[in-house]
């Protein structure tokens, strides 16, 4: 039981990192779409998102990597030690 | 929590001691701080309550402590990744026993830091308009967005490295084994795991060090974007990010030669890791000296006069001794008490470490507040003076810092235990394989 309890409270930290994540992606666009309504300088403002947003999914994904592969060998040793 | 718990037998039993045994001096220290800390606390809702008028900022000088401490403390939060990241990206094999202490200094400082420009808003609220009209093509923004990508690759490249030490508190067992069953994320230490954990570190710590250098070229930004003399300078980003190594490497040593102290690390910290990290604070300083006699010289040399009315503020004028005492502080006493073999000892780094943080503060504010000060509109030259509730924030955020460290220190091990144990089996084999694989005639190398 405490065991599936800790294994969602950490699907739940992982998802909150994704909606971090999301949610800076989501908030740098609608500045982007705020220079263009405003014809205020929308290059740099893309040029800008072009590095940011990429750098936050890829951390995110380094986390999820970790997450899954090591989740991975713990469920596979715990099934075989409650087989053993 | 712990008496029960067997770690004395451990080789790095001193590493866990911190963790399950609580001494008088960790609720002193903590009482203290956190006292300094709710004092600032106070001051602060006295400052939302009255606006900013509390502050010893107006015009000209619109931009005081809190801007200087922002910078300085965003500063500091270099001392870690990426001092961190350089070191396992290069191998060196000493850094086993820094590298956690410089990546903690990083989350924490940065965290203080980045709330920096917060308490700079008379209305704290409006923040929220950066989510809402935020303008991205604003060098402001671009600050709010590398130092939030900076904390949250850091938080990450803290974090990763420490699961192993957190597998190992968790199967130790006591009060907290609950939250170190959730943090550990199952690790269990398979050859799998150990590929998995180390490709994501290695992917990391590549990525981490042009973020790093990005967040302090983007804060010099603030600055050298506007026409304002003293700070439209085209060296600006390459200036703070020295700065920053500089005032960083200084702090992971003071912090390292405390903590060597209070938990008897003599065992893991020796000489010969603040040599060498003595030895990059001097090449920082003869550095950053560099960059302030070139930003200078090519003011003077042009004697532009808006430029030379600040150069002159700052050399004889009323900010002479925070210059001066910026020069001695962070060029004279590092040069000639690491420069000479007999004063590099470990209480000559940490004079050396603390002359150096005094003097990158009062670099920051010798860059913030003499531009301010003499506008290139006919106005009265201001002069600025901090008041009480400044000061209060400034020791509020170094106590927020200090209770930081010393909780984290009270959960986990200061020094990698994984780490040192790996480098205790693999280190020297590592190192010889190296060796033999770039070193002429290196395969006569024998044990």
């Amino acid at each position: 039981m405490q065991k599936n309890l800790i294994y969602i409270a950490q699907l739940i930290s992982l998802i909150v990192m994704w909606i971090f994540v999301i949610g800076i992606a989501i908030w740098i666009l609608n500045l982007i779409s705020i220079s263009v309504e405003l014809r205020d300088a929308p290059g740099v403002s893309i040029g800008i998102s072009i590095i940011a947003i990429p750098v936050f999914f890829t951390i995110a994904s380094i986390l999820t990597y970790v997450f899954v592969g090591l989740q991975k060998d713990y469920k596979s040793n715990s099934k075989t030690s409650l087989e053993g | 929590m712990s008496k029960k718990i067997d770690y004395r037998n451990e080789i790095d039993a001193t590493l866990y001691k911190p963790i399950y045994e609580t001494g008088k001096g960790f609720y002193i220290t903590v009482g203290i701080f956190l006292l300094l800390f709710l004092w600032a606390l106070f001051m602060y809702i006295t400052q939302v309550w009255f606006g900013l008028g509390v502050t010893g900022m107006n015009q000209p000088v619109s931009w005081g402590f809190y801007i200087v401490n922002f910078v300085f403390f965003i500063g500091i939060s270099h001392a870690g990744t990426l001092i961190s990241a350089i070191l396992r990206l290069s191998k060196a094999e000493w850094r086993r026993p820094i590298t956690r202490m410089a990546e903690v200094i990083t989350a924490i400082v940065l965290a203080i830091g980045g709330l920096h420009p917060i308490l700079d808003l008379g209305r704290p609220d409006r923040v929220l308009n950066i989510f809402t009209v935020g303008r991205l093509q604003s060098p402001l923004l671009w600050d709010v967005t590398s130092i939030t990508a900076y904390f949250t690759a850091s938080t990450v490249y803290l974090y990763l490295p420490m699961i192993p030490d957190i597998a190992k508190l968790r199967d130790k067992g006591g009060k907290f084994t609950w939250f170190y069953k959730f943090a550990s994320w199952g690790w269990q230490g398979t050859e799998h795991q150990k590929k998995v954990l180390n490709r994501a570190i290695n992917i990391l710590m590549v990525m981490v060090i042009p973020i790093a250098i990005s967040v302090h070229t983007v804060i010099s930004y603030i600055f050298s974007m506007t026409l304002q003399p003293g700070w439209h300078s085209t060296i600006f980003g390459p200036y703070f990010v020295v700065g920053a190594i500089f005032s960083g490497i200084a702090a992971l040593l003071i912090v390292m030669i405390v903590f060597r102290k209070v938990f008897h690390l003599e065992d893991y910290l020796k000489k010969v890791h603040f040599q060498y990290l003595g030895t990059l604070l001097l090449i920082m300083s003869l550095l950053w000296f560099y960059f302030t006699f070139s930003e200078y010289l090519t003011g003077i040399f042009a004697a532009e006069p808006h430029e030379m009315h600040i150069i002159l503020y700052k050399f004889t004028g009323p900010y002479a001794i925070f210059f001066w005492m910026m020069v001695i502080c962070n060029f004279l006493i590092p040069v000639i008490i690491l420069g000479f073999k007999r004063f590099k000892t470990i209480t000559g780094v940490l004079i050396a470490s603390i002359a150096v943080v005094i003097g990158m503060w009062l670099e920051r504010l010798n860059i913030v507040v003499p531009s301010l000060a003499n506008p290139r509109m006919e106005l009265t030259v201001g002069m600025y003076v901090p008041s009480i509730v400044e000061w209060a924030l400034f020791i509020g955020g170094i106590s927020a810092f200090v209770l930081g460290f010393v909780l984290f220190s009270k959960f986990f091990p200061l020094i990698s235990i994984w780490e040192t144990e790996e480098g205790r089996k693999e280190s020297v084999k590592e190192v010889e394989k190296r060796v033999k694989s770039y070193l002429p005639g290196g395969e006569i190398i024998t044990k």
